[in-house]
């Protein structure tokens, strides 16, 4: 498309490299910011993104800036996205929080707020493990102080 | 099998993520959710009570509807309970109404706790009067108000707010006077089928966003450029 691609390399915390488009990588504020104060020498290091997430990532920004792709196409595409393990959407919401990428963080965070909702306590903590630790009486007194939600 | 993987897995819950993520999870679904995950564990229980968007929609007032609840009643134990800076504050239904006073009281609190959103948009019949305290609140960037009375008093100041949204709402005081009303940060003016408004001063030259839907016209004077609208 343009001649003067500039490309940039990423360096995920297991060593693994990724050559990216700068039109691309620049969805990353992170990224574009240190672009912009020309903070770019060879390799970025990506130092809190494993290669597994980064991969997800740059699937998404490509899907994302491809051309000529429709709304419905999309909608899809993020629809099978978000449809992972919670473990992965864990991994996608810090990465997308340290890339500060608002639009991927934004997703990702909807989608923990849909398997969440409508759910009660004991569902939610099977879907995501978390542990109870309360004690039964414990539990109680916070299920009373907020009883209009348990009606 | 996957080595890296597994060596990364010490925290994979939800619950581990910083609090302004988890607290934008619990935006992003109906408040009576949110305040369920108070109940999942310790870690959950000051997350929930630091939320500092409250959005109580249409969808909050069917479910407390529902339950035979008071809304008021609620909300009320909500702002008692919580425990840190209340930056959106948002009241929107079609069909709930809640009294002056009630409304008041909800407005003073969070005007003490830092609010920097607010929405007023109720159901109710008679026009909504704001408390004058409203008008010197320093933290203020977003107002949008619906059915209300707009009375700005004398020494009203919006340092910071940055958009300003009025609809089917009764103005008087600076925005309806001669008086020139200083709002310096302001980028966003909407207002949609208010009255009292013939003309409008305005010392506000940041803003670059603005609508007026009336149905009949309005001088707009607006520093350092003079438009007519």
């Amino acid at each position: 498309m343009s001649s003067s691609t500039k490309f940039l390399t990423l360096k995920t915390c297991d060593d693994k490299k990724f050559v990216l488009d700068e039109a691309i990588a620049v969805r990353s504020q992170t990224i574009k910011n240190m672009v912009e104060d020309d903070c770019v020498s060879n390799v970025i290091p990506l130092p809190n993104v494993n290669s597994k997430t980064m991969t997800k990532v740059i699937e998404y920004w490509k899907k994302h800036s491809e051309e000529g792709v429709s709304k419905d196409v999309l909608m899809d595409f993020d629809k099978a996205f978000v449809k992972v393990h919670h473990s992965i959407l864990h991994a996608l919401i810090l990465a997308a929080n340290f890339l500060n990428d608002k639009e991927i963080l934004d997703m990702m965070c909807q989608e923990v707020a849909d398997r969440i909702k409508g759910k009660t306590p004991e569902e939610i903590r099977k879907e995501f493990d978390i542990k109870n630790d309360f004690t039964p009486e414990e539990e109680e007194e916070i299920r009373k102080e907020n009883a209009w939600a348990f009606e | 099998m996957d080595e890296v993987a597994s060596k990364g897995r010490k925290s994979t819950t939800i619950g581990d993520l910083q609090d302004g993520i988890l607290h934008t999870i619990l935006e992003f679904m109906p408040i009576q959710d949110a305040a369920r995950t108070s109940v999942l564990s310790k870690k959950w229980i000051p997350i929930w009570s630091t939320q500092p968007h409250l959005v109580f929609d249409p969808l909050f007032f069917q479910y407390v509807s529902n339950i035979g609840a008071s809304a008021a009643t609620v909300i009320y134990k909500i702002l008692m309970q919580h425990t840190g800076n209340i930056m959106g504050f948002h009241l929107i239904s079609s069909t709930c109404k809640l009294a002056q006073s009630v409304v008041d009281q909800f407005i003073i609190f969070v005007s003490k706790h830092g609010i920097q959103k607010l929405t007023l948009d109720m159901a109710n019949e008679e026009n909504y009067m704001l408390p004058n305290r409203i008008f010197t609140c320093a933290t203020l960037t977003h107002l949008k108000l619906s059915r209300c009375f707009f009375k700005l008093p004398d020494g009203t100041q919006f340092p910071i707010l940055v958009s300003l949204q009025l609809e089917h709402s009764k103005i008087a005081g600076h925005l309806g006077s001669e008086d020139d009303l200083n709002l310096p940060m302001l980028e966003t003016l909407e207002l949609r089928f208010c009255i009292g408004v013939d003309s409008v001063n305005l010392v506000s030259p940041k803003l670059d966003n603005m609508s007026i839907v009336s149905s009949y016209t309005v001088t707009f004077y607006c520093e350092p450029n003079l438009c007519n609208h």
